[in-house]
């Protein structure tokens, strides 16, 4: 069931467009990965479906409602931004009572967390370093356990241990509360990991969407050896998603069928024929290099 | 009111702070000084000894710092990815720092005053103490109202500094302007049905919400007559009409607050764009005192610092053409008007 929906949006700051007709829907329960080069778009549009912006033209809607100032679903949304906001001097306590104060905190799940990541919350918040900042609003995010999570560069700053912690709690809020969990970020192997589908920012718009398993499992990438030279030309038949050459080295990433394509292989002679797995963070690069990025 | 009562002792610091200033200034001076000191020849307190003057300036200073220290978390962009998505309406989350500043200055002032009139009483000061209540509402009222004014104006800026430097502005340019004005009309003199000049040359900003309900109560207290109101109660009473409308437009009205403009240029009508001529043309016609050379170097100076008013607020040194016309013509203009008032 389609949860949130984002119809035609269009943000600019000044003369600088920032979306340019977006769209995109998002089931319920689903863990959503937004990806995107530096600057594409994702923060802005994390602030738009929070309700942070409005949108210049277009909507957001969330269970049906318009998000903007609207209190009964923004009850339902937490958003935590790339560098979130603390008072000078505030403690971790004094935090959570200003989110207490407006979302219906579970105080067990919170300690449960903060004492996992074994965090002080007496202390001001500006003693803690860069990762353990992080780790308090995850743990505080996660004790709201609201409906939609909007999670800017959440990864940042953590270490793999915290990593793996947040990404069991994630799937634990998704799974046995239906939480709708949004997540920007660069890492795309920790993405990979817990998130079913994705969308890809570029040009103000969402360029390239779907369920990951879907879209990877439809992808075969081999690294095969030649006797003799052959090039990109030879494949011109296949869809193929990416390319390169080290030495007499060929590794080539496919869309379609794998036998098909292992039987043609097979007619050039090759010395080696090795299937890698294909990764989100080659379908990522393989879309922004279609779009001219990384040349 | 649950945000409120979550987060009531973080008012406790800056109430504290303000206190402390509060008795520094105002309650200190009652305490060490010598009631002799404060009458005239004939026994009476003279004018000003209830050291009212202070307490009415230390009300200024806290009207002015209570709605940068609330409202300037909603000028960073990190304040504004909290609070705006929180969920509360830009109404309420505008009312509750309001409120909560109200707490702040009414609190420091209550605790202030009561320090100083217990001073005043202790040390044996013979004034009328009666008239100590109508001048505690009196500024009570004041201050809330110049408050309500400082956080309207604040809110209209997209940047800390800004939002300061509108707030000290309209503390400073209306007075220059109501000052150029009453220069102009008493060197040109039109016959303009109705307006009349008092000749009182006060200073006529916001601040009067606070200094001429302070001075005026005061002078009960002392039982001095020296206060001259002037034309200060109507002003008082056009400033009061102007707060009270500008915090209901700003509490009511949010629909164009847009937390994608924090850190951005502050265009507002009632910023920049609107002070910095003013305070120009104001300066320029105001000081028609000078021979001619000498007031064609200050205009230029003027001029110039107005100029760096543009900088600043297009946070750039090439200034918009906009902005370059409006200063070239308002220093034209001026400085012809200030010429012809030196003639």
């Amino acid at each position: 069931m389609t949860v949130i929906e984002i119809r035609n949006v269009y943000k600019s700051f000044g003369s600088n467009n920032v979306l340019n007709d977006l769209s995109l829907t998002i089931k319920k329960g689903s863990i959503f990965g937004l990806v995107g080069i530096n600057g594409a778009g994702k923060s802005t549009l994390l602030r738009l479906i929070s309700g942070v912006y409005r949108c210049d033209q277009g909507s957001i809607h969330i269970e049906g409602e318009r998000v903007f100032e609207n209190k009964h679903i923004k009850e339902k949304i937490f958003f935590l931004p790339d560098d979130p906001y603390y008072a000078y001097n505030l403690t971790g306590l004094e935090l959570k009572n200003l989110y207490g104060s407006y979302y219906d905190l579970d105080e067990a799940l919170l300690y449960k967390h903060l004492d996992t990541f074994k965090l002080d919350i007496q202390k001001p918040i500006h003693n803690y370093s860069k990762g353990m900042k992080r780790q308090l609003f995850i743990s505080l995010a996660i004790a709201c356990k609201p409906q939609y999570i909007l999670l800017d560069e959440v990864f940042d700053g953590l270490d793999p241990l915290a990593r793996l912690h947040f990404k069991r709690a994630i799937i634990e809020l998704s799974t046995n509360h239906q939480s709708t969990i949004i997540i920007s970020s660069h890492a795309l192997r920790e993405l990979e990991d817990i998130c079913d589908s994705y969308g890809l920012i570029d040009h103000q718009t969402i360029v390239s969407e779907g369920e990951i398993a879907s879209i990877l499992s439809d992808m075969y990438k081999f690294q095969v050896a030649f006797k003799k030279e052959v090039s990109r030309k030879d494949f011109k038949d296949f869809d193929v998603k990416s390319y390169s050459v080290e030495g007499k080295i060929i590794k080539i990433a496919i869309k379609g069928n794998k036998d098909t394509f292992l039987k043609y292989i097979e007619s050039f002679d090759p010395i080696l024929i090795d299937e890698i797995n294909v990764s989100f963070e080659d379908l990522f690069i393989k879309e922004v290099e279609a779009r001219g990025y990384l040349k | 009111m649950k945000y409120l009562k979550q987060n009531y002792k973080r008012m406790i610091k800056p109430v504290v702070f303000l206190v402390i200033i509060g008795f520094l200034v105002y309650v200190l001076p009652i305490l060490i000084g010598n009631v002799e000191d404060k009458l005239n020849s004939s026994g009476m307190p003279y004018s000003g000894a209830s050291n009212v003057a202070v307490l009415a300036i230390y009300l200024i200073g806290v009207a002015i710092f209570i709605p940068i220290y609330e409202f300037s978390v909603l000028k960073t962009k990190r304040g504004a990815d909290l609070y705006y998505s929180l969920p509360i309406n830009k109404k309420t989350l505008y009312t509750t720092l309001y409120v909560k500043g109200l707490i702040e200055l009414t609190t420091a002032y209550v605790l202030v005053f009561i320090l100083g009139i217990t001073t005043t009483f202790i040390k044996g000061y013979p004034f009328n103490y009666v008239y100590y209540l109508p001048l505690f509402f009196g500024l009570l009222v004041g201050l809330i109202l110049y408050y309500s004014f400082n956080v309207s104006v604040f809110l209209r800026s997209n940047s800390t500094i800004d939002g300061a430097l509108f707030v000290v502005g309209y503390t400073f340019i209306p007075a220059m302007f109501y000052l150029s004005i009453i220069s102009m009309v008493a060197a040109f003199n039109p016959q303009i049905p109705y307006l009349k000049i008092d000749g009182y040359r006060g200073f006529n900003s916001p601040t009067l919400l606070l200094y001429h309900i302070g001075m005026y109560l005061a002078s009960f207290v002392e039982r001095a007559t020296s206060y001259q109101p002037g034309s200060h109660h109507i002003m008082s009473g056009i400033w009061a009409g102007i707060s009270v409308a500008a915090i209901l437009l700003t509490l009511f009205n949010t629909k164009y607050d847009k937390p994608e403009d924090i850190q951005q240029i502050s265009r507002s009508w009632f910023g920049y764009k609107t002070l910095i001529p003013i305070a120009q043309f104001s300066f320029i016609v105001g000081i028609s005192f000078f021979d001619i050379p000498a007031l064609l170097v200050y205009a230029f100076i003027i001029t110039a610092v107005s100029y760096v008013g543009y900088v600043i607020y297009e946070r750039k040194f090439i200034i918009s053409l906009y902005s370059f016309i409006t200063l070239l013509s308002v220093g034209v203009i001026s400085t012809i008007i200030s010429i012809l008032e030196s003639l």
